[in-house]
């Protein structure tokens, strides 16, 4: 009897834990509906809007100097005031000179005006020495006898070098000033930024023509450590796109001139556009061909009574250290 | 005696005035129980987001504000900010959760000593932002240890030629380019409507005081801990509330000594840069910090390629905390 009992209360206990189990499991999806959250929106995150659109890296250097050109010459590349390059830097316009029947000599020390005889143009990368007095007349004599001379710059950059007594930074100069200045021409030191119009990131700045020069075929072409140029009574070839900064300047408003020509010499404000992997980007290459054609239809004419002989300087051939 | 006693025992038993006596002990004891019970109308909780934010952070904070959204009793949150970044993904994560509360109920920050960065990113979606005039915020922008340029199937073989660093360099800054532009929308798609800055001159990346802050609207007003904790019970409309400080577990790490300084997290210490890039960075690293937080005897070997860092000086690449540059 009593154990009838108990069975009766031990179901009442069954039953009474099913229920207050159920509820305590049915009641969150009852009430789930008026607490479940709303799926979060992210109108930010719209790739359209967030993903740059990438600059094509597409094109190769194709040369078309003026037909009235000689076939064949001479560029000679400074590597006597501690420039700055390597042979991925000047490859792409290597390869142009001598697919047009030129060939390439490095200028390393001795009599400047002795290594630059004969030849059609002279090329001057990102110095990190200035020009003394005598070298300065020296390519003044080789311009001022239809040489032509190109000029790259680069703004102030800071290089971090790691030695044995640790790391250390140091101001890297395109000492250009003698130089230029004597062509009335400067680069300056800051570098230029465009957050809008930029290859990826804000110091990779777009520039354009501007419609004056030989660079009509451009659109735009990309610079990765761009510096202002100027040259008094100059011809701008090419600006930096619409708010472009100067860094340290709050102007935001300056398209800045990153290529300049004045009679036979040339002036750029970047030697990065160039080089192996960022020639082909945008227009570049067109660049890089209008330097090739600007330095083949360069025609030096030795004055009369220059010696020809004369063997003080020193050119070396390639390669590239 | 011992009778006189008992009748007097027997007589307090049966007086009433004892009962009411302990009736009235025992009520005053749980009055205060009871008023609060009775008077609260909400809770305002206090989230901490204290040190570099990593994923241990992220999760913390995430819990906690959570915690705060399913608890019917809590109505605002105060996020209490003293934290110059860290992790990208662990400040997206943060950003998100803080939108997610914002939808479900006030939240009012107050700044301590520092929401710069990723902490920035977190707080943006806040509805108001308190910070004290020596506070710093901004810096919106990301940094990133740039990969190093490996020829592939020299040392390691690959069966792609991306594989080792995963593009070039040019590729890398458009994948920064693309963290730092959904940094910047997401602020100005939370404060949009307050910013006096242009998204270019957001996207300097620059640090402001507080009061430089209230000027240009990345913050809304001068103020601690107590004026958000009022903003925010006003804001949930509350007369009488609770105030519940949250308390994350483990140990807020710091890169800033201004920051461990102010912080009055329980458990802090301080961390070189080499937590968050390690010491031989071998690939990308995405972070929200100011570049000034790495410490400069250790971050002067490390690359780093900036977004939207260009207002101090910064620039692309290699970088030092100083803000200096070299190639691109």
């Amino acid at each position: 009897m009593w154990r009838r009992e108990l069975a009766k209360r031990l179901v009442v206990l069954v039953l009474t834990v099913t229920v207050v189990v159920a509820v305590a499991a049915g009641g969150p999806l009852l009430l789930g509906d008026e607490q479940e959250p709303a799926t979060l929106q992210n109108p930010e995150y719209e790739p359209d809007a967030v993903v740059p659109e990438p600059v094509a890296a597409t094109g190769t250097v194709d040369a078309n100097p003026d037909p009235a050109a000689d076939d064949t010459g001479t560029v000679v590349i400074d590597r006597g005031h501690a420039n700055r390059f390597t042979r991925a830097d000047i490859e792409p316009l290597v390869d142009a000179l001598v697919r047009e029947g030129y060939s390439v000599e490095f200028y390393t020390d001795g009599n400047l005006a002795a290594a630059l005889e004969g030849a059609d143009a002279f090329l001057v990368i990102d110095p990190g020495a200035e020009y003394l007095p005598g070298d300065v007349d020296d390519v003044r004599q080789f311009t001022g006898n239809g040489g032509r001379l190109v000029m790259i710059g680069e703004p102030d950059r800071t290089a971090i070098s790691t030695g044995l007594l640790g790391s250390s930074v140091q101001t890297q100069e395109s000492r250009l000033t003698t130089l230029a200045s004597g062509y009335r021409m400067s680069v300056d030191t800051e570098y230029l930024y465009n957050q809008e119009n930029a290859d990826g990131t804000f110091k990779h700045v777009l520039v354009r023509p501007t419609g004056e020069g030989g660079l009509d075929s451009v659109e735009r072409t990309t610079m990765y450590t761009a510096a202002a140029v100027s040259a008094r009574n100059g011809t701008v070839l090419l600006r930096s796109a619409p708010n472009t900064h100067k860094s340290g300047s709050d102007e935001v408003t300056g398209e800045y001139p990153v290529a300049v020509e004045r009679n036979n010499v040339l002036l750029l404000g970047d030697k990065t556009f160039m080089r192996g992997d960022r020639y082909r980007v945008a227009d570049n290459e067109r660049v890089v061909a209008y330097m090739a054609e600007f330095m083949i239809e360069g025609d030096y004419q030795a004055p009369p009574g220059v010696d020809d002989d004369a063997d003080n300087g020193t050119t070396t051939p390639m390669p590239v250290a | 005696m011992a009778s006189r006693i008992r009748a007097l025992l027997t007589r307090i038993a049966r007086s009433y005035v004892l009962f009411v006596v302990i009736g009235v002990v025992v009520g005053l004891v749980l009055a205060p129980v009871a008023w609060n019970a009775t008077s609260s109308e909400g809770t305002v909780a206090v989230v901490p987001v204290s040190g570099t934010i990593d994923g241990g952070t992220s999760a913390g904070v995430s819990a906690m504000l959570q915690q705060a959204r399913s608890d019917s009793d809590v109505e605002a949150v105060v996020l209490l900010v003293n934290s110059g970044g860290g992790g990208a993904a662990a400040s997206e994560e943060m950003y998100l959760q803080t939108k997610r509360t914002a939808q479900q109920m006030p939240v009012i920050t107050s700044v301590d000593a520092a929401a710069a960065s990723g902490a920035y990113y977190t707080i943006a979606p806040s509805d108001h932002i308190y910070a004290k005039p020596a506070s710093t915020v901004g810096s919106v922008g990301v940094l990133a240890t740039t990969p190093t340029a490996l020829e592939p199937t020299t040392v390691i073989s690959t069966t792609g030629p991306n594989k080792l660093t995963g593009g070039d360099d040019r590729e890398f800054n458009y994948i920064l380019e693309s963290l730092g532009n959904a940094f910047v929308g997401a602020v100005f798609e939370q404060r949009g409507d307050r910013l006096e800055l242009s998204r270019t001159e957001l996207e300097q990346a620059r640090i402001y005081s507080g009061t430089q802050a209230v000027q240009n609207g990345l913050v809304d007003s001068i103020g601690g801990r107590q004026a958000a904790v009022e903003h925010a019970a006003d804001e949930a409309g509350l007369d009488n509330y609770n105030v519940r400080v949250m308390r994350p577990d483990g140990t807020a790490r710091f890169l800033s000594r201004s920051n461990y300084i102010a912080s009055t997290a329980p458990n802090k210490t301080m961390v070189s840069a080499d937590y968050l890039y390690g010491e031989e960075p071998s690939g990308p690293v995405f972070l929200m910090v100011p570049a000034t937080y790495l410490d400069p005897s250790t971050n002067g070997t490390a690359d780093f390629a900036g977004s939207g860092t260009a207002g101090a000086g910064a620039t692309t690449a290699r970088r030092t905390p100083g803000g200096t540059h070299v190639a691109a």
